[in-house]
């Protein structure tokens, strides 16, 4: 019992709350994973936070067709081409692969989620292979050259994308395109000036806004170096999810490894592996990333390693309770006597049960680890070219130019929602598989 | 329990070796080396300022030994019990470093034979055999570099361990100890800390008792949808929108933008005053003023999720059977409420309470960054990016001790708050 | 449960906890104002010290001269013509405050081993050394010495020292301290190193009487007299009170014989804000401002508003805030507006790595170099950037020298010609990639390594990498810090690299380009070998007449002009905002006659009329 108190500070935040309806009656253990997805999605709050993050997945998905400077079909100098379909990466085909075929299944017949898994792979073992050989994209792409084209007229027909920019098209044909605001607030801020003139200053053009008057359409306005605001964010959601997806993933598996070593084998193991989870939570996260972050590079792949690797504490705290709760249940001594190898009975028999709480530290996880990512990126330790949200939201006030308001607004309004859709579907796990909890007491 | 608590002091140490440890070779791994660092700040330094430095640096932190070696004397250096380090008039390490140079002598004159012969091949025609030359005195310069008999001032006299008092070492950037600088940023954080935790406290158990008194309503479930958003807010997005449209001319400007007093503190008098008819608001409401937004950012995170955990606690208790047994003996729902459950569900808050102390250090570092203000996150960050390793593994000793402090603090308070629990 | 604790406990333990901390508020400023009461103290001690000195020398019947330094006939220049013709002007007076701001907050003033380039501004204004260089005419003029003999070979420098200067405390300044100054630079336990390796070759200083002193140096460099010049001279008596540790790590010990003091001389502390007073015994003319007040604050914006708030006087802007000011009339009204370019400011380049482990790059021919600076719309970039406030850099040297051959015009931006230059070097896109390459496969593709954390630089970065793309040019980005940027570039493992260099009154240009500099860490970064430009440089610097050596490295500028080992990027403007009522401001060879990290006499004065602060003693 020597580490139960320590363990509360920490795991404080798990409160625990009963949920009235939530009376579940004793489920076997095997459907408990299944029963406490079922709870989670009954509750409000847990099916909008879902739904923004598979918009924002689609999005990702989707983001070269949706926003992109490449014209989806064009006719030039009387030929017809298909510049987006040229321009897209190997990686942007896998996705669109993957999709399609989860979508399908989905639709056609209601597949398990096992059996969607397998199909998955066996597409993309298909498909990666394929167009990583077969399709060669431009290295340097040219964004201006289609708007060069129509600007000679030499275009007889174009269909854009939604969003007619990619996300590194800087606009540099056309002049001062960076920092101009959205659109349509020119208009907006007019008609409130002459609504309540008392409130709004007359439409004199601020700083930036002088500078520039971007002759194109561009919704949320361009970033300090002229691409549009919006298409970068599109672009963004890529890294946004899968920076908290992966970096979760790694602490879930370092936890789970080391949480069941201390909690099967129990005593010097467990005291080792406690010291161990002491060292790694007095480590100050944030200090030792910037360090790594600055000493080798602004690499987004790094600092999901580094990010996992600095926060499975909690999953390991979790396990071991859960393990040394189950290692003196009935079936483990069971299987023991039977003659089972050990480490079956740990990931056969333990290892199922003991798994369920971590999904609350894992959602949890995910939304700190993309509040991390965009305090480094905040800290100018993210990506330079690529977008990611944290690092439009660092334009907004570095640069000399003073404040940007859109380029403040729009990301930081884009990484908070995805933080507390994360924590909605985390609090509603909780509460789902709360009434177990206070049970075993 | 003193038994207890004695295991735990005595588990102390190996974890702060531990954490340092690791903090130390992620430094010292570094591409770049943690000694480049000192190198330049503005890039502009010609190359003999340049190794100049750097052998001054070396030879006073010893930069240039194995990185065991540094770590190893980093340690002794904050360890209140250690060696003592050789001093620079010793007159054996003058001897020391007469036999050196003796040694050293014999290569150094044949590295300058091969220099000379080097200085005399034609640059444009003839690179493989002047790059060839190179790498052998890059050899034999290592092979003078292997007789090293002087001992440098940072090197251990090993003699018997005495007690001392610990010394964090020095910052390489500033050229300051860092006991120093610690001092100076210190006492900001404090003071940060210490209004916004109270101010986080009070308004978190008011809203968590609300929400307890109307479990289920309407109004217990937007609260809640609240806080956990509140929780999700970036502090850097709250940061840059305060400062963009509160503290910005273009838009509103109400509050300063950076730094803890106005400019002229000095010539402020501390209580606010009417001179000639007009109103100087003295020192004590100028920081304040400046105090606001720092504030509300480092406030309202730390108020949603202490509010939800005080709900929590509140609901637990009030279904406990003590809780019940009060209403049955006919206690008003007021009583019931403030002396029964609300005490109870204190422990809860008053464990996390105990991260105050780690809270001291780390707790505002982004704060302190977006606001400019001189804390110890400010000092933290500053000496990550500048590699100033001595600084930075301080800072982290000293943030480690006191969470770990922390931990220990909070498992006596949690036996004193509940005879239940006994550690065996 | 005996210890009951409710909602009334927990509010007056808040009520404690906020009294407690107005109680610590209060002591704080209590002693702050304790301290300013010492100040005030020691200053009201030493002045009546003085005045009972004076007292007894009138009282000895000595006669009291009119000003310390008028019996040292003015031997040379007069060190202070530029006060004394700003003395002469009409509406001229002393009092008012001169409020600058530095960049950053600093940590250290103790001259020789402050690391922060503002820490210089204080220092040349409360420690003065042997000479200064005319802002106008860009020659020493001598200032705490009066005279100086070099030997024919260089070796031997004698300096004649100035007579009745005494140091901001009273002790009179002597060859001692000039002696003392020179050895503590050498002093292995100070961390002085970047001073002492200018004296690397010093072999002996000597005093010889009270008055002159005599350097003698084991080989000529021609930047030797220049080293000594520039030394700020310490007090013996002051510093040799501290041992080096005790030096190494007080942050404020400044005391000199220069126009201002700090009002203690050991006492500044970082966190507090740098204020200077008139050193009342200071041997010139008194200068006209009261106090120098510098304020450190980091943020562009504030600074603005600092300025509207008439806080500051002087405000260094960005370009952006420059072009919004300058359209404001409550500013315009009570400004002086600045833009000027500095012989010293210097330029920033891309320099292309000719050499990397061993291997030629595509770089190493000279077409590719000079189709990349084609490539690169350099007058849009000072025209977007820096909206106006740059220009085009066509060589190594500073703007204006006469160092430049004024024929050269800086290279176009020519797309068609740089695809033409790099089709001739035999480059095309074979694959149907997007990417030129050779016809053996090498791909015109590189990395630019570059300093990270800077929005200026990341900006000219993004659209360097988009101009190049258009041609088919592959530019990747590697962001790094500082000191990993200084490790690739002494192992040479780099393509190429955006970096600045500044610029001197005559610049050397020997060691960024001259081949020996290829070797040893070097400053040849970039692994340029070109005989005939070597043979140019060695003529330049052997050459001892002024004109002709011009002309040598004019030849100098025409070689790297067509050679384009480096793409001179751009000359930055210096642009300023100075409160109108600051008077006899105007323009030098140096940018203005008052450039603040160097010593040179205060001519800037307030007429009574305009005067904002008031000192009060």
């Amino acid at each position: 019992m020597a580490d139960a108190p320590a363990s509360t500070s920490k795991v404080a935040e798990v409160t625990y709350q009963p949920v009235e309806s939530g009376e579940l009656g004793a489920a076997p253990p095997r459907n408990f994973l299944r029963q406490v997805i079922y709870d989670t999605f009954n509750i409000t709050g847990a099916r909008l936070g879902m739904v923004w993050i598979v918009l924002l997945a689609c999005l990702g998905v989707a983001a070269p067709f949706v926003a992109s400077s490449h014209p989806i079909l064009m006719k030039a100098d009387g030929a017809w081409s298909s510049p987006m379909w040229r321009h897209l990466t190997p990686v942007d085909l896998i996705l669109a692969a993957v999709a399609i075929t989860v979508l399908t299944m989905w639709l056609v017949r209601r597949a398990t989620f096992a059996e969607t898994c397998v199909v998955v792979v066996i597409v993309v073992a298909v498909v990666a292979p394929a167009s990583y050989m077969f399709k060669r994209t431009p290295q340097t792409p040219s964004y201006q050259v289609y708007r060069d084209m129509e600007r000679s007229s030499r275009v007889q027909f174009v269909m854009r994308t939604l969003i007619p920019y990619s996300p590194t098209d800087r606009l540099r044909d056309i002049p001062n395109a960076r920092l101009s605001p959205p659109t349509w607030y020119a208009p907006v801020k007019n008609l409130l000036h002459r609504i309540v003139p008392a409130w709004f200053d007359p439409p004199e053009p601020s700083l930036v806004e002088k500078i520039n008057s971007l002759p194109a359409w561009s919704l949320l306005g361009t970033e300090t170096d002229g691409a549009d605001l919006l298409s970068r964010m599109i672009h963004a959601t890529r890294i946004a999810l899968s920076i908290g997806l992966i970096s979760t993933s790694i602490s879930i598996v370092v936890g789970i490894l080391i949480g069941g070593m201390m909690g099967y084998f129990v005593g010097k193991v467990d005291l080792f592996g406690m010291r161990l989870i002491e060292i790694f939570q007095a480590i100050p996260t944030l200090l030792v990333l910037i360090t790594v972050m600055a000493a080798w590079g602004r690499n987004i792949y790094l600092m999901m390693v580094v990010i996992g690797l600095l926060s499975w504490t909690g999953t390991a705290r979790f396990i071991r309770a859960e393990f040394l709760r189950l290692r003196e249940q009935d079936f483990v001594h069971a299987a023991v006597a039977c003659g089972l190898p050990r480490w079956m009975v740990i990931y056969r028999h333990i290892l199922p049960n003991g798994l369920t709480p971590v999904l609350v530290t894992a959602t949890f996880g995910v939304a700190a680890a993309i509040l991390t990512e965009s305090t480094l990126s905040f800290l100018g330790l993210g990506l330079i070219d690529e977008p990611s949200w944290g690092q439009m939201l660092n334009q907004a006030r570095a640069g000399g130019q003073g404040f940007v308001w859109w380029m403040a607004i729009f990301p930081g309004a884009a990484i908070f929602l995805t933080v507390y859709s994360y924590a909605l579907i985390g609090d509603a796990i909780r509460d789902a598989i709360d009434p177990k909890l206070r049970k075993r007491d | 329990m003193l038994t207890y608590i004695f295991r735990r002091l005595l588990l102390l140490p190996p974890t702060l070796i531990g954490m340092t440890a690791i903090v130390f070779f992620v430094l010292a791994t570094a591409p770049g080396g943690i000694g480049a660092s000192l190198l330049s700040r503005t890039g502009e330094m010609r190359p003999a300022e340049r190794k100049a430095r750097e052998d001054y640096l070396n030879r006073r932190y010893g930069l240039n030994k194995p990185k065991y070696v540094q770590y190893f004397r980093w340690l002794n250096k904050v360890s209140p019990i250690g060696f003592a380090t050789y001093a620079d008039n010793d007159s054996k390490v003058a001897e020391a470093a007469a036999a050196e140079a003796q040694q050293r002598a014999p290569i150094e004159a044949q590295m300058e034979q091969l220099r000379r012969e080097r200085a005399a091949l034609d640059i444009s025609r003839e690179q493989v055999k002047i790059d060839e030359l190179s790498i052998r005195i890059a050899t034999l310069d290592a092979q003078r570099k292997t007789i090293d008999l002087s001992p440098d001032p940072g090197d251990l006299v090993f003699t018997k361990p005495r007690l001392k008092w610990p010394d964090l070492g020095d910052s390489f950037v500033r050229g300051r100890p860092v006991n120093a600088l610690v001092a100076e940023s210190l006492p900001v954080t404090i003071m940060l800390e210490v209004l916004a935790l109270p101010l986080s406290y009070a308004l978190a158990i008011w809203l968590g008792i609300q929400q307890a008194k109307r479990r289920g309503s309407t109004l217990d479930f937007s609260v809640s949808g609240v806080t956990l958003a509140l929780w999700s807010i970036p502090t850097i997005w709250v940061g840059v929108l305060l400062i963009g449209f509160l503290a910005n001319e273009e838009y509103l400007r109400l509050f300063p933008t950076t730094g803890l007093n106005s400019l002229n503190e000095a010539a402020m008098a501390f209580l606010p005053s009417w001179a000639d008819g007009t109103f100087r608001p003295g020192w004590l409401l100028d920081r304040v003023y400046h105090l606001i937004l720092p504030t509300i950012c480092l406030t309202y995170a730390n108020f949603a999720f202490l509010s939800r955990l005080a709900r929590g606690a509140l609901l637990d208790n009030l279904q406990a059977d003590f809780v019940r047994t009060a209403r049955a003996k006919g206690l008003s729902e007021r009583i019931v409420l403030y002396r029964h459950a609300f005490r109870n569900s204190l422990i809860p808050l008053i464990t996390v309470l105990v991260n105050i102390l780690p809270a001291l250090v780390a707790g505002a570092v982004i704060v302190e960054n977006i606001f400019g203000i001189n804390g110890m996150g400010k000092l933290a960050v500053d000496a990550a990016f500048q590699r100033d390793f001595e600084l930075l593994l301080s800072i982290t000793l000293v943030t480690a001790i006191l969470q770990l402090t922390g931990y220990l603090l909070a498992d006596i308070c949690y036996v004193i708050a509940d005879p239940r629990v006994s550690y065996g | 449960m005996e210890n009951r604790f409710g909602v009334k406990d927990l509010f007056s333990f808040l009520l404690m906890g906020v009294i407690i901390v107005l109680l610590i508020f209060c002591l704080k400023q209590y002693d702050r104002q304790w301290e300013q009461i010492q100040q005030v103290k020691g200053q009201v001690s030493s002045l009546t010290n003085d005045l009972s000195g004076i007292r007894n020398a009138i009282a000895q019947g000595v006669s009291v001269r009119t000003a310390p330094g008028a019996t040292t006939a003015p031997a040379g220049p007069d060190p202070f013509k530029p006060v004394n013709d700003a003395m002469a002007m009409p509406d001229y007076a002393r009092g008012d405050w001169l409020v600058e701001n530095f960049g950053t907050t600093i940590g250290k003033l103790t001259p020789m081993i402050s690391t922060d380039v503002y820490a210089t501004w204080v220092q040349v204004k409360t420690m003065e050394s042997l000479a200064y260089r005319d802002p106008d005419t860009l020659q020493y003029v001598p200032l705490l010495a009066t005279d100086w003999e070099i030997s024919p070979d260089g070796k031997t420098m004698a300096f004649e020292l100035r007579r009745g200067v005494v140091f901001s405390d009273g002790m009179p300044m002597t060859a001692k301290d000039v002696v003392f100054t020179v050895n503590h630079i050498m002093n292995p336990a100070i961390d002085a190193a970047r001073s002492r390796a200018y004296y690397a070759h010093l072999e002996s200083v000597n005093a010889e009487g009270d008055y002159r002193v005599v350097f003698k140096f084991k080989e000529f460099i021609f930047n030797t007299f220049s080293t000594i010049a520039e030394t700020l001279i310490m007090p013996e008596h002051f510093y040799s009170k501290y041992t080096a540790q005790q030096y190494n790590e007080i942050p404020g010990l400044l005391m000199g014989t220069g126009p201002y003091r700090l009002p203690t001389p050991d006492g500044w502390r970082p966190g507090t804000r740098v204020e200077l007073v008139r050193n009342e015994r200071y041997w010139g003319p008194a200068p006209a401002f009261d106090k120098l007040v510098y304020y450190e604050v980091k943020d562009d914006v504030v600074e603005e508003t600092m300025y509207r708030n008439r806080e500051i006087d002087r405000f260094a802007p960005t370009p952006e805030q420059f072009e919004k000011l300058k359209t404001e009339k409550a500013i315009t009204e009570r400004s002086s507006q600045w833009e000027y370019y500095s012989p010293v400011s210097g330029y920033n380049y891309i320099g292309w790595n000719q050499r990397r482990g061993g291997q030629p790059t595509i770089f190493a021919d000279k077409r590719v170099r000079q189709a990349m600076t084609l490539l690169i719309d350099r007058e849009r970039l000072a025209r977007e950037l820096w909206l106006g406030h740059a220009q085009p850099a066509t060589g190594p040297f500073g703007y204006g020298s006469p160092q430049t051959d004024p024929t050269i015009k800086p290279w176009p931006y020519d797309p068609s010609r740089a695809r033409a230059l790099l089709e001739e070097a035999g480059f095309a896109d074979r694959n149907n990639d997007g990417v030129m390459e050779l016809a053996d496969g090498k791909v015109l593709e590189f990395t630019l390594t570059y300093g990270a954390g800077n929005p200026f630089t990341d900006r000219i970065v993004l659209y360097v990498k988009d101009s190049l793309a258009r041609l088919g040019v592959r530019m990747n980005l590697d962001a790094v810090d500082w000191p990993i940027m200084l490790k690739k570039l002494d192992t040479r493992d780099f393509d190429a690299a955006i970096l600045g260099w500044s610029t001197s009154i005559e610049t050397d240009c020997n060691q960024i380009f001259h081949s020996s500099q290829t070797k040893d860490q070097g400053d040849n970064v970039i692994n340029y070998i070109n005989p005939e430009l070597d043979a140019a440089i060695e003529k330049a610097r052997a050459t001892v007449n002024e004109e002709e050596r011009m002309q040598a490295w004019r030849q100098v500028h025409r070689i790297l002009h067509e050679d384009q080992p480096y793409t001179f990027m751009l000359i930055r403007q210096s642009m300023g905002f100075i409160d109108s009522r600051i008077k006899n401001i105007r323009k030098t060879k140096m940018g203005l006659n008052m450039v603040l990290s160097e010593l040179m006499p205060v001519p800037w004065y307030v007429p009574k009329a305009e005067q904002l602060h008031k000192t009060i003693y």
